[in-house]
């Protein structure tokens, strides 16, 4: 590089020559693409022909003959108005037990988020061989104790409850945002609550929870974005049964409205 | 704080519920493992193995090319270990240390990028690939990375920001140039961001599924998630050796989370605050 003589001048470049890999990987490979994707949003663009402007047609083909659009739409927006809830609550929940002052609460916490660190692959092989119709060992325990053994994986609502509960198993992350938050409140004030009378359930909802708005929020945004776009799991866990696939597909339509004949995605391989 | 009794018991109670749920699947998983294939698929279960046999896992390991796959991850996560350090910091460093023109816009676009969901940019991202004739390769997993993304520039930035900048003006006092005070001052400063910026990294390319689902066809090419999954598909009925392999493949991350996991919990506390 070139010695320049002025500071000023230097140091009005040198930002940009810092910022120069992330600018260019930006434009590159995400602006670029993205823009690339919104013209050809408005031409009927087939891998192999001529490339023709439609306008706005590729839209309104999805929005109203494309039936598959508004069935993945209403599926993954229920998926997630169960889904975020019951995370957030399991997380405040393990956060919770976190604050309480138990000798292992630091082996605990390093307990409850282990499992998030382990790849969505591995879960699902470890909850389908856990539930497995015949030789699970969650089936066996429900046998001998006389109860019905379901068929885990291809009942749509046992699978949604094999999701679920897969998914707690990832809540890690949640939880210690939530538990940093938690510790971030004063003890005076869980003592001062003490004194005026209020019990530990009252404390919680009417001091701990409000306290933890911003923070609520924060995981509430992030983990509907996570859950909308969590179709490994979902994949893996039900191999195309009762939801991947529509779930899979709709992550294709409520994300690009382009057509999908114009991709050449290769086949998913729901293994 | 002090809890009643009946807290310190419902609580207890049920941190022990949970800790058994986090715990059990992956004690049983590795119990599964050193299993003989009968034994698994008897009924009344058998608990215990009858003879442990570490040798399942050299067996389900060279059934398939596994090592083959674990080299090409580790490909994958050095290409991208190495543009989260360097990239990413020099980005971080310059939107926590220097007021430049249009720095307000490029921190929005940086923020905008952190939120895009995935699946919105790997369709474009596929076209991309495929005109350049990258898919198959590694290079789709590789390169974009290389430029540092989003999350850990932001990470890095919020870490920096708490630094004082005292060192920055010392440094140009003594006439050190501004990338040597990147590269002498700030980056020691950041250690311990950057090892938590490395070991999710690393774990998150070591887990990630659909980027090599999408980008990778040939089994020479198959990072190891992949690998697993196909393998699964295959042989769905050898219990036993699927179970070895998901072992060694989840065993990687515990055990990085095991020896950084000071950074990691404490990190990810951090990042949350700022």
């Amino acid at each position: 590089m070139v010695r320049q003589r002025s500071s000023m001048k230097r140091r009005s470049w040198t930002p940009y020559l810092f910022l120069l890999p992330w600018i260019t990987g930006l434009i590159l490979f995400t602006a670029g693409p993205l823009l690339m994707s919104l013209v050809m949003s408005f031409f009927d663009w087939p891998v192999i022909g001529n490339v023709v402007f439609c306008g706005l047609g590729n839209f309104r083909e999805m929005l109203t003959k494309d039936s598959q659009f508004w069935a993945s739409l209403q599926i993954s927006l229920g998926f997630a108005a169960i889904f975020v809830p019951f995370k957030i609550v399991i997380a405040l929940f393990l956060a919770l037990i976190l604050t309480k002052p138990f000798r292992v609460s630091n082996d605990l916490r390093t307990i409850f988020y282990l499992p998030t660190v382990v790849s969505s692959v591995a879960i699902a092989i470890i909850w389908s061989w856990l539930l497995n119709t015949e030789y699970g060992i969650v089936n066996y325990v429900l046998d001998s104790l006389g109860l019905a053994t379901p068929d885990w994986l291809n009942n749509s609502t046992t699978a949604f409850i094999t999701l679920m509960l897969a998914s707690v198993w990832t809540v890690g992350g949640l939880m210690l945002i939530f538990y940093t938050a938690m510790r971030s409140i004063p003890g005076e004030l869980y003592e001062a609550a003490r004194v005026d009378g209020a019990g530990p359930v009252r404390s919680f909802f009417s001091m701990t929870l409000p306290l933890l708005g911003p923070t609520l929020l924060f995981n509430i945004i992030t983990s509907v974005i996570a859950t909308l776009q969590s179709l490994d799991l979902v994949m893996l866990l039900t191999k195309g049964g009762p939801f991947a696939r529509r779930i899979c597909t709709d992550c294709l339509y409520t994300t690009m409205p382009l057509r999908l004949n114009a991709l050449v995605m290769p086949p998913p391989m729901l293994g | 704080m002090r809890m009643s009794r009946t807290a310190r018991i419902v609580y207890g109670l049920c941190a022990l519920i949970f800790a058994f749920l986090f715990i059990f699947p992956l004690f049983w998983v590795l119990l599964t493992a050193l299993k003989v294939e009968n034994e698994v698929m008897r009924y009344p279960l058998q608990f215990w193995p009858k003879v442990w046999n570490f040798s399942n896992f050299v067996a389900a390991w060279q059934s398939q090319d596994f090592t083959r796959y674990t080299w090409n991850t580790i490909l994958v996560a050095l290409g991208n270990g190495f543009g989260q350090l360097i990239s990413a910091s020099m980005a971080a460093f310059a939107f926590a240390r220097y007021e430049f023109k249009g720095k307000r816009i490029l921190f929005a676009f940086l923020l905008g990028t952190m939120m895009l969901p995935w699946d919105v940019t790997v369709i474009p991202q596929y076209m991309e690939f495929n005109f350049l004739g990258w898919i198959d390769t590694l290079k789709p997993l590789t390169v974009p990375a290389l430029f540092g993304s989003a999350y850990y520039i932001y990470y890095m930035r919020q870490y920096l920001e708490s630094t004082p900048g005292d060192f920055h003006d010392a440094g140009r006092i003594d006439g050190a140039s501004e990338w040597l005070i990147y590269a002498r001052i700030y980056l020691p400063i950041m250690r311990p961001a950057l090892v938590l910026v490395l070991v999710q990294t690393l774990i998150t390319v070591w887990n990630d599924y659909l980027g090599p689902l999408v980008f990778l066809n040939s089994r020479s090419n198959y990072t190891l998630a992949l690998g697993l999954a196909s393998f699964r598909g295959l042989h769905s009925n050898a219990i036993v050796p699927t179970m070895c392999v998901s072992v060694m493949m989840a065993s990687v991350p515990i055990v990085v989370f095991f020896f950084a996991q000071k950074q990691i919990l404490e990190g990810i506390s951090g990042s949350v605050k700022g």
